[in-house]
């Protein structure tokens, strides 16, 4: 697993999305939803956790829908402890500078 | 789902490297047929994969789907094809202006062409550069620098012969950079390369029946077209009988040893170029790449064998001047794209067939 080179809200958003639904995979577009980011944030930082080893991606195996097959996320086991170490910090440095918070995931925006 | 928005994420899966192409594809159109069930607008999955195919990093080796190393290669080898094939272009409307005015048209038109290439060339120079090293980058500014000098000189009409010397000062740094970065760097993995063999005899018979047709073409504006062209108002037979017999026999007979031994270089290429293709021992890229590089050769060498022919008349017959029939102007055209088709063949990397189909390392299925 590779470091990320620079942790932005939206990063942290996703993250915290992911870690959300620790333990099971989540589609691309319920982290769009969550993290209520537009997609053209969203995707580029999946693309990008995915290729340094945080998140992990597979199809979705659902018999019962036809047509193109969604796609799944979940964050590794090294990528959920770097996320939780990565938000915290990212909320730390947020709260010592005032300047940034993020807001809760799941809270009515 | 709208048909609009099918087109627009299946173009932006359409300009992602291959490896990764289908997979972003599907998903995209998953994502697009379930947009209403997440509450997202699929105009913002639409515009989430064209942001997404412009901003992916594509030399990364999870996507390309190979290492960086052949990555940077490929580009340079692009580069470099591009370059070339520019250069004679360059040359070829330089030395070709004056023409007929449709065919200054389509000498401006292969100008066009020139610069695109001479454009794309730089950029994928660059490309490899900048993934490259640090050495790599300085042959890059030198080669981008010494086309800048030549390109004052010519275009902007600033004759200045330090321009010239400084273009190819420039290029030749440029080669001892890129020698040195090209033998210091660490070797990559081979990758297998598309190389159809299928259809290599019908290519080299295409090909012959080709070279042969430029052939008695060539020769027929020697002979007749180019004499022509060269006197005013004068008949075929009033131009050779103007001629004295030395200059004639001589003029003809260059012609003629032009025929033959490009005939014969045709007759060697069809014979050796079909024992190879049934031993399966040569792809059809290769035919096509030996059988354009003979045309170019077979062109430029047109020019030097109706040489003497043409001196004799311009000192013989009125008006007393040299030239080329329209057909020559043609002819010269044809030889030159011959040439950028053998060179961009020969230099611009095969197909790779091995990384395609990967998906990235860290997915799991």
């Amino acid at each position: 697993m590779q470091p990320l080179t620079r942790i932005t809200p939206a990063t942290v958003d996703v993250l915290m999305s992911l870690l959300d639904e620790a333990g099971s995979r989540t589609w691309g577009l319920e982290i769009v939803r969550r993290c209520a980011r537009p997609p053209g944030s969203v995707y580029p930082i999946l693309e990008r956790l995915e290729r340094s080893g945080w998140v992990e991606s597979a199809w979705e195996n659902d018999d019962s829908r036809t047509g193109p097959r969604r796609r799944l996320y979940e964050l590794t086991a090294d990528g959920a402890t770097a996320a939780r170490a990565a938000v915290t910090a990212f909320a730390a440095k947020a709260a010592a500078s005032g300047a940034h918070r993020t807001q809760p995931l799941g809270s009515s925006a | 789902m709208s048909r609009l928005g099918r087109v627009g994420v299946s173009f932006a899966a359409a300009t992602l490297p291959g490896p990764v192409r289908d997979r972003y594809r599907e998903e995209w159109l998953a994502d697009l047929a379930g947009a209403p069930d997440a509450g997202v607008r699929p105009s913002g999955v639409v515009l989430g994969a064209l942001l997404f195919s412009m901003t992916l990093g594509r030399t990364a080796p999870e996507i390309t789907g190979v290492p960086l190393g052949v990555t940077v290669r490929l580009r340079a080898r692009w580069g470099v094809a591009f370059l070339a094939a520019a250069g004679v272009l360059w040359f070829g409307s330089y030395f070709l202006g004056g023409g007929p005015s449709l065919l200054v048209a389509v000498s401006f038109a292969s100008a066009a062409v020139a610069t695109a290439l001479t454009l794309l060339g730089i950029a994928q120079l660059w490309r490899a550069a900048l993934s490259a090293s640090a050495l790599a980058v300085v042959t890059a500014a030198l080669v981008t620098a010494s086309i800048g000098c030549v390109v004052a000189w010519v275009i902007l009409e600033a004759r200045d012969s330090l321009l010239l010397g400084g273009a190819f000062a420039f290029i030749v740094a440029a080669g001892i950079c890129g020698l040195i970065v090209t033998s210091s760097a660490p070797p990559v993995p081979a990758f297998p390369v598309l190389r159809s063999t299928k259809h290599v005899g019908t290519t080299v018979a295409a090909a012959t029946v080709a070279l042969a047709a430029l052939l008695v073409l060539g020769a027929v504006d020697l002979l007749v077209w180019s004499p022509l062209a060269q006197t005013e108002g004068l008949r075929l037979d009033e131009i050779y009988a103007g001629l004295s017999a030395p200059d004639r026999i001589l003029g003809i007979s260059h012609i003629v040893l032009w025929v033959v031994f490009w005939f014969a270089a045709a007759a060697t290429f069809a014979v050796a170029m079909t024992i190879a293709g049934r031993r399966r021992g040569v792809s059809r890229r290769t035919v096509v790449t030996i059988a354009l590089g003979l045309a170019a050769a077979i062109v430029f060498f047109q020019f030097w064998a109706g040489f003497s022919l043409g001196m004799s008349i311009a000192d013989t017959l009125p008006p007393y001047r040299g030239g080329i029939s329209g057909f020559g102007y043609l002819y010269a055209l044809v030889g030159q794209l011959c040439l950028v088709g053998a060179i961009l063949l020969s230099i611009a990397p095969r197909r790779m067939v091995g990384p395609a189909g990967i998906e990235p390392t860290t997915s799991t299925v």
